[in-house]
């Protein structure tokens, strides 16, 4: 007599708020194949220069460098530590930029895989997140000079650089697997993200700061600003550098952190629920 | 014998056009549904595949052969009806889709190995016998972009059939490299499905279907049109195509 074996769907669907736990699930059972995603991400990125990982460095401060000079040309003689908060602001903000695009992009720019080989598809969205954070990281090096050249010591609010971080990392990768199925469907979407992460430039702290604003805008003009969830990550990193006391109100640092928790939970739930959907639309 | 893979009441539609309403529309959905503006690629397919046997699959190009493996895969989730598989299955297919041209071979080893679901472990433990049947020699620790088509083909499937799945689906991928290494490939993947136990073959070289496989199953416009012996089932492909 045949032995019956366990027949199981694979890849079956998945309630909507079993996606975010099934996503964990992959980030540790596929350790290694994220890790090797990760690798051949950092490898693409600087495999012709001359200079290598040193464009990590280099990069964030020559733009510094000309966003600085812009500023002092437009409003006059700046604060002494503001060329390291420029710094600081585009470091993190260009983070945040790549990660979401990365992001928003990496159904379709999968597609050539996906179609040869199943896996858990969440990883794709994990890992151009994951090689911009090592990126963010060493490009954070680029800091110690100017520290050094502006008399800053590190103080105990250090810690505030790596919760500005995981913030930022939080919210990119939450809004973008959120519309990354969409995005597989046109790629009108990618191109709608390019253009939010150019314009959030400008109004997130980037070349300005959180104390700047406070000092300048109207209360009705803040609380519009402070919608912006991007404003307490940046303005936590600055002040973990620069050991400053925190200025931030405490419900617009909860506002952040609510939404960086709430858009990676649906994200991760939205993610899980379409990527099968939209593998024929690749 | 028991049953490994079922294929029951199987229907693949897939969307003509990429318009974001639409798309949203069929998101929301959840399946999708024949008419205007889709294609329907798989229709009423049941299809059983037994523990232990090697079974081809023939029919002209655009007729659903692929696309049937793939769904066999998990990589498409049908839009009726169901599939099922007992153990893991392992489908090889364009052997370098998951090469990276700024890693070296050793590199690529990890990573393709790690695509098709493999362990650290797994990898480093046949990369020996990957450098052996690749023949690649010093390339081996070179970036993949220095290497020759030929040697990224060989690389590619060294990786790919290096390791033995519960449930092995190919899908054409025995005419790479030179006329040498096509015949070592040829063993190599008659090893594997010597081995393997459950082999899904979706090939046009009827002359191996008669050699490997005990069924054959014959897919036109995107239903199963036969399914028997493979002389019979080569017949009648030849009946319906002309």
């Amino acid at each position: 007599m045949s032995e019956e074996l366990e027949l199981r769907e694979q890849n079956p669907e998945i309630s909507f708020f079993a996606g975010p736990v099934a996503c964990i699930q992959t980030m540790f059972n596929d350790w290694y194949l994220i890790r090797n995603l990760v690798k051949k991400d950092l490898r693409a990125r600087y495999k012709r220069a001359a200079l290598g990982y040193g464009w990590t460095f280099l990069e964030p401060f020559l733009l510094s460098a000309v966003y600085y000079a812009l500023f002092t040309i437009l409003a006059g003689n700046p604060e002494k530590l503001y060329s390291m908060w420029v710094l600081l602001g585009v470091i993190v903000w260009g983070h945040f930029s790549r990660s979401l695009q990365g992001t928003v992009a990496c159904l379709s720019r999968g597609g050539g895989l996906i179609k040869q080989v199943y896996f858990p598809r969440e990883i794709l969205a994990f890992s151009p997140v994951l090689a911009q954070l090592v990126v963010a990281m060493l490009s954070l090096t680029a800091v110690i000079p100017v520290m050094l050249y502006l008399g800053v010591t590190p103080t105990s609010s250090l810690w505030m650089v790596a919760a500005g971080l995981v913030l930022t990392t939080m919210i990119a990768m939450g809004v973008g697997m959120l519309v990354a199925p969409l995005n597989a469907i046109s790629e009108d979407v990618g191109h709608l993200f390019r253009f939010i992460t150019r314009a959030g430039f400008f109004v997130s702290p980037v070349m300005w700061t959180y104390d700047m604003m406070l000092s300048r805008a109207s209360s009705q003009w803040v609380d519009i600003v402070m919608l912006n969830p991007m404003v307490v990550p940046l303005t936590l990193v600055r002040h973990g550098i620069d050991g400053t006391p925190l200025t931030l109100e405490m419900n617009h640092i909860l506002y952040s952190i609510g939404f960086a928790v709430l858009s990676l939970y649906i994200g991760a739930a939205v993610f899980k629920r379409w990527e099968a959907r939209v593998v024929k639309y690749l | 014998m028991s049953t490994i893979v079922r294929l029951e009441n199987i229907a693949l539609h897939f969307p003509r056009q990429r318009g974001i309403l639409t798309g949203i529309l069929d998101l929301f959905r959840g399946k999708m549904t024949a008419g205007r503006g889709k294609f329907t690629a798989l229709q009423n397919v049941d299809l059983e595949v037994k523990k232990g046997e090697v079974l081809g699959v023939i029919g002209r190009n655009g007729s659903g052969k692929s696309t049937m493996l793939r769904v066999m895969a998990g990589i498409y989730r049908p839009d009726e009806g169901s599939v099922k598989v007992c153990g893991r299955t392992s489908l090889l297919a364009g052997v370098s889709v998951g090469l990276n041209q700024n890693l070296n071979g050793r590199e690529n080893v990890h990573l393709y190995g790690s695509i098709l679901g493999h362990n650290k472990e797994t990898m480093e433990s046949m990369m020996d016998d990957i450098l052996d049947f690749s023949e690649i020699g010093e390339f081996f620790e070179q970036p993949l972009r220095t290497y020759s088509a030929g040697m990224k083909a060989r690389l590619g499937i060294a990786i790919a059939s290096a390791i033995e799945p519960e449930i092995l689906l190919i899908d054409e991928v025995l005419g790479v490299g030179d006329p040498q290494f096509r015949e070592k490939s040829k063993k190599r993947i008659l090893d594997l499905v010597n081995n393997t136990g459950t082999v899904v073959l979706v090939s046009h070289s009827f002359r191996l279907m008669k050699e490997i496989c005990d069924r054959v199953v014959l897919v036109h416009e995107g239903r199963i049109a036969m399914v028997g012996e493979p002389t019979d089932v080569i017949a009648k492909y030849y009946e319906i195509t002309g």
